[in-house]
């Protein structure tokens, strides 16, 4: 297995609907990235971006294709056998709506550690110092509701990183946050793609937010139209 | 858009869309009216077959003659001359008897006898016809016979004339013989004409016999007495004005009296059936209420996305106000058109199953005729409408209302506010104080002979336990978070997300379980009170019976009939070569104040030295003339502790009699006085009181065979004398067994409450997952496998029915102390013993556990189908 084999999705098509509500959301996308890399991806409304990410973070199966995440065959797996894999391997984070309102900010992190059976000191332990990570130790013991939308964000990195993931998919982290906490947001982010090799996949409409990634994706119509390198970019504000 | 364009695009067809919600919540409806309805027609319809009996055997009865002590000696008929200038009259037996052919003849007992109860009027029948609405077939012919002709059929002693639907029932015909049971004498009777259905005929259900007054007396061993005279006075006079003058002009001891009253005293006997039935509707209301509140709220909290929706596309909050309430009072209608008949159904079962209760034969015939006849009255359908429509807008009014007046904060910060602990406080402050408040009321005295006060304790209790309710959920939430890890180490994150969902959500949480610890609490109370209720009975009868052997007659003794031991009976045991000494009990009803309560006649002497009674005051010291002993019934009843001294009507008038001795007696609740046989003949007239002994408790040789003896007894009387002769153990078997099939109704009870609870719990759970639907969503994006969804939903499920199984405990016990040590004694007279039935109480936890789980697995299934990424998408949208 080599590393560009990390992250390989493989011809993938989405089918939503049926007959003449039938749409086609992806039309046959074949990707590949390798470990540690931060990808974007961009693209019109609409265009397929949420989809793939969805279907490479393990939150949806493919109609066609295959998918593969750290060698294992993703498109083949059942709904629990997908649970399984998004609790261990991958930490997502969307626009808004990323923690559940009736847990503490430090019970929201360790959730998916204790999902997966981890006992609870250790996951007192992960949850507290991937809170520190994101500058939240001071607000462990908060509802999220007392929180403001960058640090429900920054939360929400937090629980990703508890989980040592090999895989962080964004859906628009920044998309609901003024500049400012979209920038400390985009810079937690890379900052963990730089310093522990955590490979990144993050939708966006913004530029500004493109450039933090090493390579970005334009997609239009469910296919890839035309992808650029890191050294094209232009270097971030 | 218009109103009803917008209710057929928004309600009507979402209904349709939504099949398994929308016929859940109408079933929730329908139920909750079935339940109300059955315990309200089942009520009534006992009442009112019990007064249409009365009734129809009164015929045109405009007053009626009694003796001031119940049955009088007919030469006072003869001084009943004066009244004949006012209309005529017309003497009167009347008696029970029972159908059978002597099969029930038993050495062993049975509970009750099963045989058919027959209401038995003996006239004189050429006085009588004016009085009541005959009408005799003539054999053969259609029209109708005379009065002449019907005097002639009854000729001889062992001539009766039945109704059609009798006949018909039994397949007999006119010359048939038929064998019939007054006390313990068996006798064939020959049918010698038929009674069409109407007018006294109708008394239940056709079970009703003519026969002519002498034959009567003599069958049910009532020479020389009269049971009373019927009046129907001229058209000249009012029964209101020449009441006063009638009761001047009667011989001293009788008196008269409107038909109204015979029913009205007889009432009380019906009172202890009701009772039971009476704690079953208080259940069912509450349980009803709950259902509908459910249903409604469930099916509008469902809707809230809608709700936001039509308010986006610019409908006013009025205009979607008012489009859910119209929905909610659409659904109260299906509910109530699919309640209604259900009810009915569920009502005769209800009748028929607490008919299997009662200790008087009488009782349950009449509520088997009646659960045949339950009909639905057009103001039982009002009442219901009054109830459930504004009920369903109140429940669907909170989650409407909220979704109206969404705050885009709110909607920004999620749902996640816990109740504050200023808001808790105050609640179990309030809770406490209203426990307070019941607690005071229990000092209260009746009100007009009712426990008024004690029932408004209860109410107080109840309140007090909801207001409590908040502070236990709250409780049992953070315990049970904190113990996770050492509860079910496995599950302890399933837990935690269990107890903080809970926690989330406690404001609604409570209404459900304060709603359903209620009614869990009143089937604790219940259980309680009844098990109670037997343990001190059977200490009771364990110190009480001293007899080696009891002999009954087999048609039992009740409030309304009297059966007599034959003279043949006493010689048969008197001459026994083993028995050493007998005693024997009478009891008839005397009417005492505005009831009637029992005169037992007895040895007095004997019975003090032989019969273990357990004095309550002052065990007697001397039998004078006028003193007697009287029941703790009696005695609370009316207010008559020992010492006092109390007027009884007698057949000379009245005299007055100093209470002795209060005893306890749980065999009747009508009150008691106990009489030694020497004054009962000196105030009663009888002639022979052996003749009106009913038991007779017979004592043998410490080294006799009781079963020998047993048998040596009935051998020698003979099948035709049907009497139970019975050990003390089986008699105590017997009681036991009554209390049993009283248990019958708890464990009904114990199934409704459980049932509820599960549905209780199942639906509130259905509404919370609908509105946490991104919630769920989002836990299963974080990697929770559907099996650890569904958990945690179960044990939310119970969570809640263990919460409201704790506050149904907690409240239910002490609604069971208000009832045993307040409203018990105020209304029956009987003190209890206070018991808590452990073992009842641990079954039925773990039966509302493990109910509240299995009914927690339907919206858990639906929790786990919930589409995650569809929540994801909706919210970005
Ligand atoms: N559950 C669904 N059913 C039907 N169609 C869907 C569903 N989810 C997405 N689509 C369609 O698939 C297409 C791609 O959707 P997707 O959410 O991936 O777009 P996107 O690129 O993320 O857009 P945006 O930038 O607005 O978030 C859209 O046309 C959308 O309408
Ligand atoms: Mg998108």
């Amino acid at each position: 297995m080599s590393d560009s084999d990390f992250l390989h999705a493989e011809n993938v098509t989405k089918l939503y609907g049926a007959d003449t509500a039938r749409h086609e959301a992806l039309r046959g996308i074949s990707f590949a990235a390798e470990r540690g890399e931060f990808v974007a991806i961009r693209g019109p409304s609409g265009c397929g971006k949420s989809t793939l990410l969805h279907i490479l973070g393990a939150m949806d199966s493919p109609t066609d294709g295959n998918v593969w995440l750290n060698g294992r065959r993703l498109d083949t797996l059942g709904l629990d056998e997908l649970a399984i894999v998004r609790r261990r391997y991958v930490g997502f984070i969307f626009q808004s709506f990323n923690l559940l309102p009736t847990l503490t900010v430090q019970e929201n992190v360790s959730l998916p550690l204790l999902l997966d059976g981890v006992a609870d000191r250790e996951a007192s332990e992960r949850s507290i110092s991937a809170l520190a990570d994101v500058g939240l130790q001071s607000r462990t013991q908060h509802l999220p509701s007392e929180l403001s939308g960058g640090e429900m964000q920054r939360a929400a990195i937090a629980r990703a990183l508890a989980i040592d993931p090999d895989l962080v998919i964004a859906d628009e982290p920044t998309g609901s946050l003024d500049s400012a906490n979209g920038l400390r947001v985009l810079e937690l982010l890379a900052n963990l793609n730089a310093t522990r090799n955590i490979t990144v996949v993050m939708a966006t409409h913004s530029a500004d937010a493109a450039a933090f990634a090493k390579r970005v994706l334009h997609v239009k119509d469910g296919q890839i139209e035309k992808e650029e390198g890191a050294d094209v970019l232009s270097s971030p504000v | 858009m218009s109103f009803p364009r917008l209710f057929n695009q928004f309600v009507l067809r979402a209904l349709l869309r939504e099949k398994t919600r929308t016929t859940i919540a109408a079933l929730g409806v329908g139920l909750g009216v079935a339940v109300m309805i059955a315990i309200r027609l089942a009520n009534v319809s006992v009442t009112e077959t019990f007064r249409a009996a009365v009734d129809s055997v009164g015929g045109n009865t405009s007053l009626r003659i009694r003796g001031a002590a119940g049955r009088f000696d007919e030469q006072l008929f003869a001084a009943l001359d004066p009244i004949r200038s006012y209309g005529h009259l017309s003497p009167v037996i009347e008696a029970y008897a029972m159908v059978g052919d002597g099969d029930f003849r038993s050495d062993t007992i049975d509970g009750f006898p099963r045989g058919e109860l027959l209401h038995v009027l003996g006239v004189d029948v050429l006085l009588d016809f004016p009085l009541r609405d005959y009408e005799v077939l003539r054999v053969g012919a259609t029209e109708k016979q005379s009065a002449r002709e019907a005097l002639r059929l009854l000729d001889g002693s062992r001539s009766i004339i039945l109704t059609e639907k009798f006949l018909r029932r039994h397949e007999l015909r006119v010359g048939d013989e038929v064998p019939l049971t007054f006390g313990s004498l068996t006798q064939a009777f020959t049918i010698r004409g038929v009674l069409l259905d109407r007018g006294p005929a109708q008394t239940l259900d056709g079970n009703f016999a003519l026969m002519d007054i002498a034959a009567a007396q003599l069958a049910s061993n009532r020479l020389g007495f009269l049971d009373h005279v019927d009046v129907l006075l001229r058209p000249e006079f009012s029964t209101e004005d020449i009441l006063a003058d009638i009761q001047l002009a009667l011989p001293k001891g009788l008196v008269a009296e409107l038909p109204d009253a015979t029913s009205g005293r007889a009432d009380t006997m019906i009172a202890a059936f009701q009772f039971n039935l009476s704690a079953l509707s208080a259940v069912a209301l509450i349980v009803g209420l709950f259902l509908i509140y459910n249903a409604v709220a469930m099916s509008v909290a469902a809707r809230r996305a809608e709700i936001g929706m039509l308010q986006a596309v610019g409908a006013g909050r009025r205009m979607v106000l008012s489009l859910f309430l119209t929905e909610a009072v659409f659904m109260a209608v299906v509910g109530i058109a699919v309640g209604l008949p259900a009810g009915r159904l569920l009502g005769s079962a209800a009748v028929t199953a607490t008919a299997q209760t009662v200790e008087t034969f009488y009782i349950a015939a009449i509520a088997e005729s009646s659960a045949s006849s339950l009909h639905l009255t057009l103001t039982d359908i009002l009442a219901v409408v009054c109830i459930v429509v504004p009920l369903a807008l109140m429940a669907a009014l909170v989650p409407a209302w909220e979704a109206a007046t969404v705050q885009p904060v709110d909607a920004v910060r999620g749902s996640g506010k816990r109740l504050s602990p200023r808001a808790l406080a105050r609640a179990a402050m309030a809770g406490l104080l209203s426990l307070g408040l019941g607690w005071l009321l229990t000092f209260g005295k009746p009100i007009g002979g009712v426990p008024i006060l004690g029932f408004l304790a209860e109410i107080a209790l109840m309140l007090g336990g909801a207001l409590l309710t908040p502070l236990a959920l709250r409780l049992v939430c953070a315990g049970v978070r904190s113990v996770s890890h050492h509860l079910l180490p496995a599950r302890r994150t399933e837990i935690r997300l269990a107890a903080s969902n809970m926690e989330g959500e406690l404001p609604r949480l409570s209404v459900s379980v304060a709603a359903l610890g209620i009614s869990l609490s009143m089937m604790v109370a219940i259980a309680v009170m009844v098990g109670s209720f037997r343990e001190t009975v059977v200490y009771w009868l364990d110190s009480a019976l001293s007899a080696d052997l009891s002999i009954k007659p087999v048609m039992q003794t009740s409030a309304v009939s009297e059966a007599r031991l034959s003279r043949r009976t006493f010689d048969v045991v008197a001459n026994d070569t083993d028995v050493v000494d007998t005693i024997w009990f009478g009891a008839r009803q005397l009417p005492y104040q505005n009831r009637n309560i029992r005169l037992a006649t007895t040895e007095l002497e004997k019975t003090l030295e032989r019969a273990r009674l357990i004095f309550k005051a002052p065990p007697i010291e001397k039998i004078t003339d006028d003193s007697v002993v009287v029941s703790e019934s009696f005695s609370l009843l009316f207010d008559s502790p020992a010492g006092t001294s109390i007027e009884l009507p007698t057949s000379k008038g009245s005299s007055s009699f100093q209470i002795a001795g209060v005893y306890y007696d749980y065999a009747s609740n009508q009150g008691t006085i106990l009489m030694d046989a020497a004054v009962f003949r000196q105030h009663y007239g009888e002639k022979d009181p052996l003749l009106t002994a009913q038991t007779l408790a017979v004592y043998l040789r410490p080294e006799a065979d009781i079963e020998q003896v047993r048998s040596r007894i009935l051998g020698q009387l003979g099948p035709d004398e049907q009497i139970y002769c019975v050990t003390s153990r089986e008699v105590r078997a017997e009681a036991l067994k009554i209390f049993e099939s009283t248990f019958a109704v708890t464990y009904a009870l114990q199934f409704i409450a459980i049932l509820v609870a599960g549905m209780g719990v199942a639906s509130t759970l259905i509404t919370l997952i609908y509105k946490r639907q991104k919630d769920i969503g989002l836990l299963s994006l974080i990697g929770a496998t559907g099996k650890q969804v569904r958990r945690v939903i179960v044990i939310e499920a119970v969570l809640l029915g263990g919460v409201s199984q704790l506050v149904g405990i907690f409240i239910g016990i002490l609604l069971a102390m208000v009832l045993i040590f307040v409203i018990n004694v105020q209304s029956f007279g009987w003190t209890i013993q206070f018991l808590l039935p452990v073992q009842f109480i641990i079954q039925s936890t773990l039966l509302v556990l493990i109910a509240s789980g299995l009914f927690g697995l339907y919206p858990a299934i639906r929790a786990a189908g919930v589409d995650a990424l569809q929540t994801v998408r909706e919210e970005h949208a």
